[in-house]
């Protein structure tokens, strides 16, 4: 199996299902369990919502989705050109959030690792965050 | 989303339709607040039976609704949710926060126990 697929679109709330619905529906050809298309409809929730509150800080920008599947893995690179991340690391300590007055739980870089196989950020303050997330699916077959 | 009230229990019970994201969040956490003020409640009760997908954001509205009914010296009750929330809850540490049940009457049941 060999395939991509590639998007974009505002960042605006609405989006948000919009995104993990389209990145769910790409993986369907790897027959994923149900179980697995969930952790990768939460994951790229996590990520495009990050880009939408933290990386445009709820004002206008574009997110770009990129997937990429070969043999059993699936790849999503979720791209935004906002305000970058200062401290990469600190960011994603668990429960460390930069808004804690909005109801951020800082969970978010988190669910991301716990719920995909590879998680890389690459991300310079001014110069917007990319989110490069893997998954084997298991091909119960 | 519906909301009632139990009167008796001093309980708002909203019942929460489809996927809880950030764009969702908003509403839901407004109308508790709103209803909470209102009513007098000190008690919620979430029925997640019709919640088909939840992520962080929901887990925020919960942490932050928490906070505001301890501070009336009530409790959170969610009920009849998925596999996939319960991970998730579990994950965030708010299944010891507040009481998960699968029926609403379980619930409050559990919750009166913690009073005697
Ligand atoms: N795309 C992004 N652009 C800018 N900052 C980000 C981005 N993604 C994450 N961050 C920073 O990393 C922090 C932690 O993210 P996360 O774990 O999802 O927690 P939360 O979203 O609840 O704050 C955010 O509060 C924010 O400061
Ligand atoms: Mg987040």
């Amino acid at each position: 199996m060999d395939n991509s697929m590639k998007f974009e679109f505002p960042a605006k709330s609405e989006n948000e299902r919009f995104a993990r619905t389209v990145c769910a529906a790409f993986v369907v050809q790897l027959d994923p369990t149900l179980e697995e298309l969930d952790e990768i409809k939460t994951a790229i929730s996590e990520a495009v919502t990050n880009s939408i509150i933290h990386g445009y800080e709820n004002s206008e920008g574009i997110i770009e989705i990129s997937g990429q599947i070969k043999d059993n893995i699936v790849k999503y690179i979720i791209k935004d050109k906002g305000c970058g991340i200062d401290n990469v690391e600190k960011a994603m300590e668990p429960l460390y959030t930069g808004k804690p007055e909005s109801e951020r739980s800082g969970m978010g870089f988190s669910i991301m690792e716990a719920f995909m196989d590879g998680l890389e950020v690459e991300s310079a303050k001014g110069k917007g965050t990319t989110v490069i997330m893997t998954k084997r699916i298991s091909n119960n077959e | 989303m519906e909301t009632m009230l139990i009167a008796k229990h001093r309980m708002i019970v909203m019942k929460i339709y489809g996927e809880i994201d950030h764009h969702a969040a908003g509403g839901i956490r407004k109308e508790l607040e709103k209803e909470i003020k209102r009513t007098g409640a000190i008690n919620i009760a979430l029925d997640f039976g019709n919640v088909t997908f939840m992520d962080s954001a929901g887990i925020g509205v919960i942490i932050g609704r928490y906070k505001t009914v301890r501070s009336l010296g009530g409790n959170i009750i969610i009920y009849d949710a998925s596999d996939q929330v319960i991970r998730l809850l579990e994950m965030a540490g708010i299944s010891e926060l507040v009481i998960i049940s699968n029926t609403l009457q379980n619930g409050i049941r559990k919750m009166n126990s913690f009073k005697i």
